[in-house]
C-alpha cells in the first residue's frame, strides 16, 4: 500500500500540486479574514427586525396603476403587513395604510378586514378601532356578503366599550346577511333582550340558595329550578335567534334542534313535551 | 392553407428552440413554485396566494412570449436572409403573416399548457381542486389576449426595429389595461377635444381588460355564456383587423 501511495506521489508532480493548494487555502482563509473583519466593523447582526414606515401609495390612485393586476397587488401588501405586523409598535395609524391599500384593490378580500378588527386593535384603543370600522365601510354596506367582517366588528365594540349602540348596530347588520350562522343570532338576541338580564338576576339568586344552604331538599328544589331555568334560557334564546333570521316563529323545537338554534340537555325530551306557539313563540314545557 | 400549416410548423419549431423562451418557462415554473413559501407566509391565505402568483406568472409568460419572441419573429428572419428564400416563392404574404402568428400561438399554447399542468398539481398536492374551472377559464381569456399581442407585434415588426416593436407593443398593452382610466376621463372631463379623444381611444385601441378575470378566480367566478361569447368576438374581429392592416403592410414593404 505504502508503495501503492509513493507511486502515486511519483505519478504526480507534488510540487505543482502544492504550488495549487497552497494559494488557494491562502486566499480562502483570505476570504474568510476579510469577511471576519467585515462583520466586525458593521453593528452586530440580529434577527430582530425594526419597524419602518414603507412607501406604500395613495388608495385613491391604486385602482389606475395597476394594470390588470390587482390581486397579486393586494397580496402583495398583505403578505407585507404581516411581516411589519411583528415589529410594529401597535400605535401607529401608518399600519392601517395596508388594509386602506388592500381594500381600494380588492374589498372583497376578506381575512384581512378580520384580522385588523381583531388582531390590530389593542384592548380598548377605541380610536383604532374607529379607523379600522371606517376603513371597512364597503363591506359594511347592506350589499356586501360577509356576515364575518360586521359580526366580529360588533362583538369587538361590545369588549372595548361595553356600548350596545355601535355593537348593535354591527350585529343587526350580521344578522341580516344570508349566510350567517345561528350563533349571530344568538349574540345578537343576547345583546338586545332586555329580558335576560333580568332572568340572569333571578337565575344567579336560585344559584346562591343552591350553593349555600344546607337543607338538601332546598338543594334539590334550587338545582331543579336551575336546570329548568337553564332549559328556559336555552329555548327562549334559540326561538329569539330563529324568528331574527326566517321573521317567523318555529312551531316545533324540532325545527330549533335542526337548525341548530338550540341543544338541549340530553334525556330531556324523553321526559318532557314542549310546545311551541308559533303566532308569538312562547312555549310551555310539561312532564309527560 | 398548406403553405400557412408548413410556416406556423417551422415557426413552431423554430420558437420552442429558442433558449429565452426556455428560460421564462423555466421561471414562470420556478415561480409556480415559489409561491407555495409565500402562500406559507401569508396566515392562512396560501391557496389565494399560490393561484394569484401563479395565475399572474402564467400571463406574464404569455406576454413574454408574445411581446418579445413575437417582435423578432419577422427580424431573424431578415438576419438570417431566410425569407429572402421565402419571397421569390408563389407564397401569398398575408400567409406568411397567419403562419406565423398560427405558429408563435401554438408556441404560446404549449408554454401555457405546460405551466398550466405544474400550477394544477401544486393545487392538486395541496388538496384545492375547487380552483380548478375559473383557472382553466383565466388562462383561456389571457391566450386570446396574447393572440391579439402576437398580432400587434407582428405589425409593429413588420413596420420596424424589434426594439421599437417591443416599445410600441408594451405602449399597446398598458394602453389596453388602461380602459378604465380612458372611460373615467371621457366620462368626466368637461374638455370636448379631450372627451372625445379619450372616447375615440377608448373605443378603436383594443380593450384587455376585457380578457381579464384573474382578479375573479380566487372567489370563483366565472363570466357568463353571453359574456364569454362577445369577448371570444371581440378577440376575433380584432384579430382580422389586425391581420388585415399588418398584411397590407407587409404586402408594401420591400426586403
Amino acid at each position: 500500500m505504502i508503495a501503492g501511495i509513493k507511486n502515486w506521489y511519483s505519478k504526480k508532480d507534488l510540487r505543482k500540486v502544492l504550488f495549487f493548494v497552497i494559494p488557494l487555502c491562502f486566499f480562502l482563509i483570505m476570504v474568510m479574514g476579510l469577511q471576519k473583519v467585515h462583520d466586525l466593523l458593521l453593528p452586530p447582526f440580529t434577527t430582530k427586525t425594526q419597524f419602518e414606515r414603507r412607501i406604500l401609495l395613495p388608495p385613491e390612485i391604486l385602482p389606475y396603476v395597476t394594470f390588470g393586476f390587482t390581486n397579486v397587488l393586494a397580496d402583495y401588501y398583505w403578505v407585507r403587513s404581516i411581516q411589519d405586523f411583528i415589529t410594529w409598535d401597535g400605535k401607529d395609524l401608518y399600519y392601517l395604510g395596508y388594509l386602506r391599500n388592500i381594500s381600494a384593490l380588492d374589498s372583497n378580500f376578506e381575512y384581512p378586514y378580520l384580522f385588523n378588527i381583531l388582531a390590530v386593535p389593542k384592548p380598548k384603543d377605541v380610536p383604532m378601532l374607529d379607523s379600522i370600522a371606517m376603513i371597512s365601510k364597503p363591506q359594511l354596506q347592506e350589499s356586501s356578503p360577509s356576515w364575518k367582517i360586521p359580526f366580529y366588528l360588533g362583538t369587538q365594540y361590545y369588549f372595548f366599550t361595553k356600548k350596545e349602540e355601535p355593537a348593535k348596530r354591527y350585529l343587526y347588520l350580521a344578522t341580516t346577511k344570508e349566510d350567517s350562522p345561528p350563533g349571530v343570532f344568538l349574540v345578537y338576541s343576547s345583546i338586545t333582550e332586555k329580558v335576560i338580564n333580568s332572568y340572569k338576576v333571578s337565575r344567579d339568586l336560585v344559584r346562591v340558595i343552591s350553593n349555600t344552604t344546607d337543607n338538601e331538599t332546598l338543594k334539590k328544589l334550587a338545582e331543579r329550578g336551575l336546570a329548568n331555568d337553564t332549559t328556559v334560557q336555552i329555548l327562549k334564546k334559540g326561538i329569539l335567534a330563529y324568528h331574527a333570521k326566517y321573521k317567523k316563529f318555529p312551531k316545533t323545537v324540532d325545527e330549533l334542534i335542526e337548525k341548530n338554534f338550540v341543544t338541549l340537555p340530553q334525556g330531556l325530551l324523553d321526559d318532557f313535551t314542549i310546545t311551541i306557539n308559533p303566532k308569538n313563540g312562547s312555549f310551555r314545557i310539561r312532564a309527560k | 392553407m398548406k403553405h400557412i400549416i408548413t410556416i406556423a410548423k417551422n415557426t413552431l419549431r423554430e420558437t420552442i428552440r429558442d433558449r429565452v423562451l426556455l428560460s421564462a418557462l423555466f421561471s414562470s415554473i420556478v415561480v409556480i413554485l415559489v409561491t407555495l413559501f409565500i402562500g406559507s407566509i401569508s396566515l392562512d391565505q396560501s391557496t389565494r396566494i399560490i393561484v394569484n402568483f401563479s395565475i399572474t406568472a402564467i400571463y406574464a409568460l404569455q406576454i413574454f412570449v408574445a411581446i418579445f419572441i413575437g417582435s423578432m419573429l419577422i427580424y431573424k428572419e431578415i438576419e438570417r436572409k431566410t425569407f429572402y428564400l421565402i419571397l421569390p416563392k408563389p407564397i401569398h404574404r398575408g400567409a406568411i403573416i397567419i403562419g406565423k402568428c398560427l405558429g408563435l400561438t401554438a408556441t404560446t399554447i404549449l408554454v401555457t399548457f405546460f405551466s398550466t399542468v405544474v400550477l394544477l398539481l401544486v393545487l392538486f398536492i395541496k388538496g384545492e381542486t375547487s380552483y380548478i374551472g375559473p383557472i382553466l377559464v383565466s388562462v383561456f381569456y389571457s391566450t386570446l389576449e396574447s393572440i391579439l399581442l402576437i398580432l400587434i407585434s407582428l405589425f409593429f415588426s413588420s413596420v420596424t426595429s424589434p426594439i421599437m416593436a417591443s416599445v410600441a407593443t408594451i405602449a399597446f398593452f398598458f394602453i389596453g389595461h388602461a380602459s378604465s382610466i380612458m372611460q373615467r376621463i371621457f366620462m368626466t372631463t368637461e374638455s370636448v377635444i379631450l372627451r372625445e379623444g379619450m372616447r375615440v381611444v377608448y373605443y378603436t385601441f383594443p380593450n384587455l381588460e376585457k380578457f381579464n378575470i384573474r382578479n375573479e378566480v380566487v372567489y370563483g367566478a366565472l363570466p357568463s355564456l353571453t359574456i364569454t361569447l362577445t369577448t371570444i368576438a371581440y378577440a376575433l374581429v380584432y384579430a382580422v383587423f389586425l391581420l388585415f392592416i399588418t398584411n397590407a403592410v407587409f404586402k408594401k414593404k420591400d426586403f
